[in-house]
């Protein structure tokens, strides 16, 4: 008796004589019944076959439960159910006490002091020496989103605004912004970029106002915030 | 008189437009007690005596 080349179905040979060509095909049949079943095992709405070890036999996999994702385990697929994480936050808020003010000469770029925090999670900013920056703790380079606010008094229309960021002491680029300015109206000057910080940089925030004289700041809402988004 | 006005002062022409960004004198203040200073001087005349380049030791 000849063969099939892909599932070894059994079929007469050419020269066979018909004399029982039906329990041929029911033989026939029958095999083909078979492997179909074990290449396709589903059962059951929303199966999925995947092959095994078993040569021509694939595995059943039923569907799993809401929220599962298919996943490997033991080499073969399986459902699992994601587990739920929240990233630990790495960041430091600054902020200054209420009263606080930061007097800011005209025509002078100056950084601005920060002599409180809402949080920080990594001693990024100290609050008694070199208040004005962030740095960037052991462990924790990569890239940051920075974001600061400056508050400054309404007593000057006169002159133009400027706000940076600075990096180890120099402007980072573009990160300058402007706002206009009117007499009796606070500036809320607000900045944000994306730095790649490497461990030891230190960003700070520069103002500069040109008003023809010395302008403070109002501390309490000034602020200066980075996030650590990876390295 | 903050150090801006002892510069004017000494070169009447200058105006604030020449502190601005892209300016040719840029000052600065890092607020570490050091006060205000020059950071750049790229003005056509010399830095006013009594004044110089750089920030002040502490």
């Amino acid at each position: 008796m000849a063969t099939t080349t892909n599932y070894s179905w059994t079929t007469p040979d050419d020269t066979a004589l018909v004399k029982d060509g039906a329990s041929a095909i029911r033989s026939l049949g029958t095999a083909i019944d078979t492997t179909t079943k074990n290449l396709n095992p589903s059962t059951t709405l929303g199966d999925i076959e995947y092959r095994s070890s078993t040569t021509n036999t694939n595995t059943r996999l039923g569907i799993g439960s809401t929220g599962q994702v298919l996943t490997v385990a033991g080499g073969v697929p399986s459902w699992a159910t994601p587990t739920a994480s929240t990233p630990a936050f790495v960041g430091v808020s600054c902020t200054n006490t209420a009263g606080t003010t930061q007097s800011i000469s005209t025509a002078t770029w100056t950084a601005i002091t920060f002599n409180a925090e809402d949080f920080d999670t990594d001693s990024f900013h100290s609050t008694s020496s070199s208040t004005s920056r962030i740095t960037i703790p052991a462990g924790k380079a990569g890239k940051y989103l920075l974001t600061s606010h400056v508050y400054l008094d309404s007593s000057s229309g006169t002159g133009r605004r400027f706000g940076s960021f600075y990096k180890n002491g120099a402007e980072a680029q573009v990160a300058r912004v402007e706002v206009a300015v009117s007499t009796g109206t606070y500036i809320g000057m607000v900045n944000t970029i994306i730095l790649n910080l490497a461990v030891a940089d230190y960003v700070e925030v520069y103002f500069y106002q040109s008003s023809g004289g010395t302008l403070s700041t109002a501390g309490e809402v000034c602020s200066f915030q980075a996030q650590y988004l990876g390295a | 008189m903050s150090l801006f006005d002892d510069i004017v002062e000494i070169y009447p022409e200058l105006t604030s437009q020449d502190f601005e960004p892209k300016g040719s004198i840029e000052l600065r203040n890092d607020a570490d007690d050091r006060g205000d200073y020059i950071f750049k001087w790229d003005y056509s005349k010399p830095i006013p005596k009594g004044m110089k380049l750089g920030k002040p030791k502490a």
